[in-house]
């Protein structure tokens, strides 16, 4: 497949030569002897380390009972929880932090209640709060994947199971568990590897305390232009990732082997009762995680401080649709939807270029997995490094190389299903195979298409690390907007743009969520 | 250990089950028919796995309503559902290891096991490597290990292949008769239930139509339905069966199917009738022949109650 | 397929139509040649109660030009991005260069030296830079301002260590923060290289370190803390603004920390004749006048009256100063250390 070559050598220029540009000035021993020896350093891989893990264990707590109640239980709204279990792979993590301030900070929500009686929660500039989105933002992956798995186990295996005798907990531990097991470490290292690379949620929250690697890459550009230092923590970063990706393999491949049973689960149904009280709480734990920050976020959009009260007011979205000079951005506020819109267009077209050649490929496996080792951050500077003179396409091109993996994988699985046998009549008839291609293969993987077009503009636009990288203090887009709103304390423009932001993603979901079953 | 069951009900909306059972002590009882006539539900409701709307459940004359666990019954799937992600010695053991049996206990017990199945050197193997006849005695096995007072088969032997299948049936049917332990067989294959069977139940559509030894129905079924489940030539209210009919003199009709079945050979004609007779050396029909053929002996039927 | 043919055109159709219309737009930010001044500073320096919005339209009236104020991020960020953009500059003028950043700005190379026409008015004991590179424009001294219906200020730096000032403190980020930095090295012109003992037992005390002194005094503002590290002049917006006098400012008696903040013109930048202008001007009265109630500090030029709310600002009895050479030899170490200490 000449198309496939081409796509790879694409890749290979676009894709390794930043990394491996990244490694030219990186790969330094003394650099890494340096970095592994000083003391400073040693605490930031450390705390990367802690972190991931500790959000890991919490995503798990949160996430499991989700998982638990979804496979085994019918229930009103069950089919709309599910559909939000997708929300982790098109939500901006800026939208997370926007979130958490809104809610825990001091003038947030939950404080202006607390106040009345005195208390107050602060634990927003501390590690916690790190944990805390982290585990936010990654507990539907969970409930879907760990969900999914549970959903399928064999009835009839469980049965046997009984009719031997196991009761209820010996049944779990000794036959449910273990069967459960390679789909939730699949979710743990999906959920270790995100919380390992996390930016915005870190950058936000973590202040000067608390750094992690993909953080301090950032700083050590901004603050001290020291790429070289910087390369370095890179290819440590990307090293340490590898392992955990070859981890994930291992895992998922048990994981994506298991039977397609034919009968499923029989779900019982939920009734009111005193027995199901846990799981109306687990329920109102979702609601506030889910719903409530959406709320508060809304609320801040459309309220201002005058100095004295706070007021409903359309101050805010007259600002971002105003004609009106913003100086902390430094341009008009509508200039960053049009970025992020136009970006995220090009990043579209250019990544289905590129991911539905790849997709024809038989070693899929390798474009699947890539994404999990390189970084925003890391691509950002190796663009940065490849190309130092600037311009917009080099956001585009950052989008689209974390964008294309999952468009390879939207459309390989369609792709993989397609009967070959359809694609051989056409070229018996005389089809030529660039015909035969716009005419039968296009139109079947045609929903894949869809939902691989809806995934490249979500992640374009809700992106923030490398562009953060790139943006070169001209081309903003919403995410970098609302980051700087936040950071200049200015929460009502925040909101507003944010509650834009949540309504392109909110469309992007509901297309990728009318196709069908979207495999993970 | 021996089973009753009076007036089964049990609804799913527009089918209805309603069934009257006896099964023997140490018998082979089949429930024999088509998908959907409520057999497995009927060994789902023995098994503790369902419960019925109405109706009593009695074992050994005691009424039975423990929950699954405790009814001392062995399972076996038409899947097998043996636990992947234990080995074949494990997968055996588990109903003792519930009943914390003791080490030794339960290597003997398994090593018993596994020689009456014939796979005495499979202990460490895991189930992935099995082929399909291998892993349906593992589940037996299994179901066997725990001395269960009752076996359930629920079509067993359909996802092997034909060789297979005959072959197994046999041992199936040898162990049966070995260790005389009651058994309930659930299957759609006629000719697997005339060979296994102490008794059939003819099923259809939630009741039970005959229940008689396979001779008997074989030979003289009691209405329609059953006749033509047994392979019957039904014409009206009148059947008879496909080796009674004779070549040579009567009726012409041209054969539209040959079946060769090695031995025999099966003949289809165009009026739908079935003939089945022994090849003699020099026949050769073909397809779009006409034959002559009467009818032996013909037995009226009842309508399908 | 054949109705996924046709939902097929109607996409094609429909996504040819949006690419139209966004190139018709023209969506990336265009930079158009004409006479205008660049300038990066912090983002205070521009918010509406800021500076910028004042002199700004005095500047574009009088020399009949356009100005672009951009924010950059906290101080730290604007001589960073001058870093960054140093082979290709886009700003003409950096605000936001202290007399503590003032070595990492020389060492790098990103201004050039330029002497005002008005640089005479200025007192001798603010030419921060000899070299004039960085001319100054305003000065005042850090200070503990607090909240004075919740809490006592520290009389002495050691004060400031007891438990009751737990989770008390908000400061800000050397790294990033002018504020930031002068305060570390308050620190240091009081304990010498013992100061990150000092810093080890002040940790429970702090309740965040933030990259800029925006958000650490808006923090302070709502509430979060009562003690930030700012201005010794911060009371004095509180008292003109709000008619509140409950923010006050303290200095411990080893004495106060003077920062004398500047602006410099960048190399080879692209509109140098009007960046002379700007820094002339800079320090006429009518930029300096507005420094007091926009910047709270105090404007170099002494000509310039102050407002009477200044009477609530705390002026030091002792000054405290390092030596330039010093800090030009030690920063990155020290700020190394401090780092290596604080971070968790």
């Amino acid at each position: 497949m000449k198309k496939s070559y081409i796509s790879l050598l694409f890749l290979f220029v676009f894709f390794y030569l930043p990394i491996v540009s990244i490694l030219e000035t990186g790969l330094s021993p003394h650099n890494f002897s340096y970095i592994l020896t000083d003391y400073y350093y040693q605490k930031i891989i450390y705390f990367t380390f802690k972190q991931a893990f500790l959000s890991t264990a919490v995503t798990l707590l949160v996430g499991l009972p989700g998982a638990y109640i979804i496979s085994n239980y019918d229930f009103f709204g069950r089919k709309f929880l599910k559909s939000i279990t997708m929300i982790p792979f098109v939500l901006p993590s800026i939208l997370v932090v926007l979130s958490f301030v809104v809610l825990f900070g001091n003038n947030g929500v939950i404080n202006s209640f607390l106040s009345h009686v005195n208390l107050r929660i602060s634990f927003l500039y501390t590690w916690k709060a790190i944990i805390l989105a982290h585990a936010f933002y990654n507990f539907p992956l969970v409930i879907r994947i760990v969900g999914a798995s549970w959903e399928r186990l064999s009835v009839h295996i469980e049965e046997t199971a009984r009719t031997l005798g196991a009761k209820r907990f010996f049944l779990f531990r000794k036959v449910t568990f273990p069967l459960l097991l390679p789909s939730i470490l699949t979710s743990a290292i999906l959920t270790f590897i995100f919380c390992f690379t996390s930016f915005a949620i870190v950058l936000a929250f973590g202040g000067v305390r608390y750094t992690t690697m993909e953080v301090e890459i950032y700083y050590l550009l901004q603050r001290s232009g020291n790429f070289n230092l910087g390369c370095s923590l890179a290819i440590l970063q990307i090293m340490f990732l590898i392992s955990l990706m070859f981890l994930y393999n291992k895992f998922s491949r048990i994981y994506l082997k298991e039977e397609k049973i034919t009968k499923f689960k029989q779900k019982k149904k939920l009734r009111f009762s005193l027995d199901n009280i846990p799981i109306y709480l687990y329920f109102l734990l979702v609601f506030f995680m889910m719903i409530l920050p959406m709320i508060a976020v809304g609320y801040y959009s459309l309220t201002k401080f005058t100095g004295y009260e706070t007021v409903l007011s359309s101050y805010w979205y007259k600002m971002i649709f105003g004609r009106e000079y913003s100086p902390i951005i430094g341009s008009v506020a509508l200039v960053s939807v049009k970025n992020s819109l136009f970006f995220g267009f090009c990043t579209v077209l250019l990544s289905l270029s590129m991911g539905i050649p790849a997709a024809y490929l038989r070693k899929v496996e390798i474009f699947l997995l890539v994404p999990l080792i390189v970084s925003g951050v890391t691509l950002g500077l190796g663009i940065l490094k490849l190309f130092p003179l600037g311009g917009w396409w080099r956001i585009v091109l950052a989008h689209s190389l974390i964008a294309y993996p999952f468009v390879v994988r939207c459309v390989y699985i369609p792709l993989k299903k397609l009967d070959p046998s359809l694609l051989e009549s056409a070229l018996s008839l005389g089809a030529s195979r660039i015909y035969a291609f716009f005419k039968i293969e296009l139109p079947m993987i045609f929903s894949g298409i869809i939902v691989a077009s809806s995934f490249a503009f979500a992640i374009s636009v809700g992106e923030l690390a490398a562009t953060y990288l790139l943006y070169d203090g001209e081309y903003i887009t919403m995410p970098i907007f609302i980051y700087r709103f936040i950071s200049a304390r200015r929460f009502g423009g925040a909101a507003a743009m944010g509650v834009l932001l949540m309504a392109i993603t909110g469309i992007v979901f509901i297309i990728i969520d009318r196709m069908k079953e979207v495999e993970i | 250990m021996k089973i009753k069951l009076t007036e089964m009900k049990k609804r799913f909306g527009d089918f209805r089950l309603d069934v009257s059972l006896k099964v023997y002590d140490s018998e082979f009882l089949t429930l024999l028919g088509p998908s959907g006539c409520g057999k497995t539900t009927v060994l789902r409701i023995i098994a503790g796995l369902e419960h019925q709307d109405s109706g009593y459940l009695y074992f050994n004359d005691k009424i039975m309503d423990l929950s699954i666990e405790k009814r001392n019954i062995g399972l076996v799937f038409q899947d097998y559902a043996l636990f992947p992600h234990l080995n074949v010695f494990e997968n055996i053991a588990f109903g003792l290891r519930v009943r914390k049996y003791t080490k030794k206990e339960i290597k003997e017990r398994v090593e018993e096991l596994l020689d009456l199945v014939r796979l005495n050197t499979y202990e460490k193997r895991r189930i992935q490597d099995l082929s399909g006849g291998e892993q349906q005695r593992v589940a037996l096995a299994r179901a066997l290990a725990i001395s269960p007072d009752l076996l359930l088969l629920d079509e067993p032997l359909s996802s092997l292949d034909a060789k297979l299948r005959i072959n197994l049936r046999e041992e199936l049917k040898k162990i049966q008769k070995k260790l005389g332990i009651t058994t309930l067989y659930v299957t759609h294959d006629q000719e697997e239930a005339l060979s296994l069977s102490d008794r059939i139940a003819v099923m259809f559509d939630g009741k039970i139509y005959q229940i008689d030894t396979p001779e008997n129905i074989y030979h003289h079924p009691k209405n329609k339905y059953v006749a033509e489940f047994m392979g019957w030539n039904v014409e009206g209210n009148r059947g008879f069966k496909q080796e009674d009919v004779s070549i040579g003199k009567g009726k012409e009709e041209r054969i539209a199917n040959i079946e060769f079945l090695g031995r025999e050979v099966k003949i289809k004609l165009e009026n739908g009738i079935v003939i089945r007779k022994i090849r003699e050396k020099d026949e050769n029909y073909v397809v779009g022949d006409i034959i002559r053929y009467s009818v032996k002996k013909v037995i009226k039927l009842k309508r399908n109650t | 397929m054949i109705e996924e043919t046709t939902n097929m055109k109607r996409f094609v159709a429909l996504v040819s139509v949006i690419a139209l219309v966004l190139a018709l737009t023209g969506c990336v930010s265009e930079e158009i040649e004409e006479d205008k001044l660049v300038i990066y500073t912090y983002d205070s320096f521009v918010s509406e109660w800021g500076i910028g919005p004042k002199i700004v339209p005095l500047f574009e009236e009088r020399y009949n030009c356009k100005v672009e104020l951009k924010a950059v991020g906290d101080a730290g960020d604007v001589l960073n991005r001058a870093i960054i953009e140093k082979n290709n500059p886009k700003a003409d003028i950096l605000i936001g260069i202290d007399n503590n950043s003032l070595s990492k700005a020389l060492k790098n190379d990103i201004l050039v030296p330029y002497v005002p026409e008005t640089i005479d008015v200025v007192p001798e004991q603010f030419i921060l830079d000899p070299t004039h590179h960085v001319i100054p424009f305003d000065y005042g001294y850090i200070a503990f301002v607090y909240d004075s219906e919740t809490i006592t200020p520290p009389k002495t730096f050691d004060e400031l260590l007891d438990p009751k000032y737990e989770k008390a403190i908000i400061l800000e980020d050397p790294r990033t923060s002018s504020p930031g930095t002068a305060f570390l090295l308050w620190t240091i012109a009081i304990y010498g290289e013992n100061y990150l003992d000092f810093w080890e037992k002040l940790k429970p005390n702090i309740l965040t370190i933030t990259s800029g002194w925006d958000q650490a005094y808006g923090m302070f503002t709502s509430g979060e803390a009562p003690i930030v590290l700012s201005y010794a002049t911060s009371p004095a917006y509180h008292v003109e603004y709000e008619d509140i006098t409950r923010y006050k400012a303290s200095i411990p008696e080893e004495g106060g920390y003077l920062q004398i903040e500047g602006a410099g013109i960048v190399k080879n930048c692209p509109h140098k004749e009007l960046a002379e202008k700007f820094m002339n001007w800079m320090l006429t009265e009518e930029f300096q006048r507005e420094i007091p109630l926009t910047q709270w500090m105090f404007p170099v030029n002494p000509n310039v009256e102050l407002p009477a709310s200044f009477d609530y600002a705390v002026k030091p009895d002792k000054i405290l100063y390092l030596d330039s050479k010093e800090i030009t030899e030690n920063l990155d170490r020290w700020i190394k250390s401090w780092a290596e200490l604080m971070i968790e």
